[in-house]
């Protein structure tokens, strides 16, 4: 056989081998056109019981039984706001585009396919090396990590625009940074937590903001609230979540006298005509002086509130600090 | 190698196209918001706003500063004078004097343009007089959506709004008698039987709506951009609206889920849904073709389950027909949207078809499930109606009202 030849035969056998891989490349489906995709979030609580633990407590998971959400939506009589409490697959919509109501399952809430379902067909993951073994085919795909993605609810009220808006070094990559951090599952795979942590978080909320008091001087003390730690105003999203920050005095007989309101923050409902938004922005500091009624001691407190009219007892006291006399 | 081209060929063709592509690439609201935008009220300007604020104010007072701030607003051109009056109400801060002097005026000769947006005023208007101003407005034009104000003032434990239950009472008197019907016999009797009109088909014996057209037509196409928002505020807007106006609002907003924006299609057909059986009855007195014309939205995915819901609500003529389908191929999505439907206008004919469908309930949604129960009952056959595990309550209660509120559909016509 002489040179020629060999190199027409290794041109041949290349030739064949790379019509072979096209060939393969071609008759296989695209990653996702083999996988059938579940038509229920139940289906996917099977496999990841884990998951689906953390997700059951989940305000996502609340969206659509919500007794707040029940009662302003008239027990969802009200169907403009079904859109966001029991939403088709957000990947379904062009990026940040708001999304529609679906028709079934809706107690599920805001459920696994509510993120994951893709429109090109089986789920999305953020996981770069997804189980291609895995019943579902799971596909990396990076929409799921977008702000966008959330947007399509969370938007709203601008908490995206805020965070697009905040400082770089607090705003990181997305909203998962915060909301839904790195956890170890079994088998040593990382995942990312579905508790979807956020305002009904004692510790998130404590992470977000930051209550300073003090004396000032004999007759003045001082107050200040930080939003140092969340990439979005304080609170954010719902009209309804309401912060506020009260003071209360010890009197001559060493008993604390009642708690005095100082401060609301909160971007007010749609008729509630005479308010202004009081939403405190990302890396601002509201501060407040005042005069010292007792020379005894004083406490000051930030509590939050699922909705304005909630009573003390049932709000959530992020911060509290005394201020000695 | 040929056959690698035709494999290679075959596979580019075959590369799955997005289900909700348009099918034709149009945009009916672009085009009618064009050709109506020079006949659009016009918009009034922050300075004629806020003199006027003060000429209505001056308008409150008696003797002669309150007849010549009224005769100002005689005097002023009647187009203009209807933009700077509806701007003025739809101002936040205005005494409610003023506001109702504003509405009165709108009441006693706004032109029909001022429609749209005073139904929606309806949801704004906290102050009881105006209201009653805005459903004389209103009726004045064949719009029947005061109606319902009118009825909840009345409702008030009497003396609460002595003046604005007044007002309604004068309302309900000034009613004319249509016919020599018994139920014309006296004022509360025309109120009630106008309501059920409007209620049932609407229509409005006696108060013809204006044709939509020139400035009515243009605010109405203005109103439906807002569909396409984003923010929600504008679509739930946009929505009360056009679903509380009268029949001639189904040809425009069927004409809207011709249209290639999403949004746009979508809240069309909810629209339509949320007018319901009214629509159905419209459309079959005025041998409109409702159903042919939304099963053309079955064509698109992305809203097929709305094109089911609306069909299933509107109960027109051949809706049984366009759904049914839909109960036996679709996925889960669209299986429980043609259930919830056929709960809704459903007759003898799909009984089979919905009890085969309740032997295989893994491939139906809870609702939909519920609502094949309910139907299966409503049509005498033997079935628990038990709510199925994984139903919510509100869903549970939604589809009991429909079993209560079902329109059995007729035969396709033709």
């Amino acid at each position: 056989m002489t040179r020629t030849e060999n190199a027409a035969g290794w041109l041949a056998a290349g030739m064949a081998a790379l019509g072979g891989a096209i060939i393969l490349l071609v008759l296989a489906p695209p990653p996702s056109a083999n996988a059938t995709p579940p038509e229920s979030s139940q289906a996917c609580l099977k496999c990841h019981p884990g998951v689906a633990e953390e997700w059951a407590t989940s305000h996502h998971a609340l969206a659509y039984e919500n007794p707040e959400v029940r009662k302003l939506s008239q027990d969802f009589r009200n169907e403009e706001c079904l859109a966001c409490h029991a939403p088709r697959p957000v990947l379904g919509f062009a990026p940040g585009q708001r999304v529609l109501a679906r028709q079934a399952d809706r107690a599920m809430g805001v459920d696994c396919l509510s993120c994951h379902s893709r429109p090109e067909g089986g789920v999305a993951t953020s996981s770069i090396r997804p189980d291609r073994t895995a019943a579902c085919r799971p596909v990396h795909d990076p929409r799921l990590a977008s702000v966008d993605t959330c947007g399509s609810c969370h938007n709203q009220h601008g908490t995206v625009d805020q965070w697009r808006a905040s400082s770089p070094a607090l705003r990181g990559k997305n909203c998962l940074g915060c909301h839904m951090p790195p956890v170890w599952r079994e088998g040593g795979r990382q995942g990312r937590d579905h508790r979807f942590l956020a305002g009904h978080h004692l510790e998130t909320l404590q992470q977000a903001v930051e209550l300073r008091a003090g004396i000032l001087d004999d007759d003045e003390w001082w107050v200040e609230i930080v939003n140092h730690g969340c990439a979005h105003n304080f609170p954010t999203d719902e009209r309804s979540r309401a912060a506020d920050v009260q003071v209360r005095w010890m009197d001559a007989d060493g008993e604390w006298m009642a708690w005095e309101h100082l401060h609301r923050f909160r971007d007010p409902y749609r008729d509630e005509l005479d308010l202004t938004n009081t939403q405190l922005p990302s890396g601002e500091t509201w501060s407040h002086r005042g005069k010292r009624l007792r020379e005894g001691r004083g406490e000051v407190r930030l509590l939050y509130r699922f909705q304005p009219f909630l009573p003390d007892e049932e709000a959530l006291e992020i911060a509290r600090q005394s201020i000695n006399g | 190698m040929k056959r690698l081209l035709c494999l290679l060929c075959l596979a580019s063709c075959t590369q799955s196209q997005p289900l909700d592509a348009p099918a034709g690439g149009i945009s009916a609201l672009n085009e009618a918001l064009d050709r109506t935008k020079d006949s659009a009220i016009p918009t009034a300007s922050e300075a004629a706003i806020s003199e006027w604020e003060e000429i209505l104010e001056a308008a409150t007072f008696t003797g002669h500063i309150g007849r010549r701030a009224l005769q100002q607003l005689e005097n002023i051109e009647a187009q203009q004078r209807d933009s700077i009056l509806l701007s003025l109400v739809e101002k936040k801060a205005i005494p409610p004097e003023s506001k109702r002097i504003a509405y009165s005026r709108l009441a006693a000769d706004g032109a029909p343009e001022i429609v749209p947006r005073l139904v929606l005023r309806l949801r704004y208007e906290k102050d009881h007089s105006s209201n009653v101003a805005i459903a004389q407005a209103l009726l004045r034009h064949g719009n029947g959506s005061g109606l319902a104000a009118i009825r909840t003032i009345l409702s008030f434990s009497s003396n609460q709004y002595p003046e604005a239950q007044q007002a309604a009472l004068e309302f309900i008197k000034s009613i004319p008698p249509h016919s020599s019907n018994q139920e014309d016999a006296d004022a509360w009797g025309r109120f009630v039987r106008l309501e059920s009109n409007w209620n049932n088909q609407r229509t409005l014996p006696g108060f013809p709506a204006p044709p939509i057209e020139g400035p009515l037509e243009s605010e109405i196409w203005s109103m439906a951009a807002r569909l396409v928002s984003q923010p929600l505020r504008p679509v739930d807007e946009a929505r009360f609206v056009l679903s509380r106006m009268g029949g001639e609002i189904i040809p425009i907003l069927v004409h809207l889920t011709r249209d290639q924006n999403r949004y746009l299609h979508e809240h069309a057909l909810q629209t339509i849904a949320w007018i319901g059986a009214a629509a159905g009855a419209w459309a079959d007195k005025e041998k409109f073709p409702l159903t042919t014309k939304l099963a053309e939205s079955l064509s698109n995915a992305s809203v097929r389950t709305r094109a089911l819901e609306a069909i299933g609500a509107c109960a027109a003529s051949g809706a049984e027909t366009a759904l049914l389908p839909w109960l036996t191929q679709g996925n889960r999505e669209e299986k429980t949207a043609s259930a919830d439907a056929l709960l809704r206008c459903g007759t003898s004919t799909c009984l089979p078809f919905a009890q085969k469908a309740l032997g295989s309930q893994d491939s139906l949604g809870p609702e939909g499930v519920y609502s094949l129960r309910l139907l299966v009952k409503a049509l005498g056959a033997e079935v628990s109606t038990q709510p199925p595990s994984g139903l919510a309550p509100e869903e549970q209660k939604r589809r009991d009202r429909w079993a209560r509120a079902r329109r059995p559909a007729a035969e396709p016509q033709g």
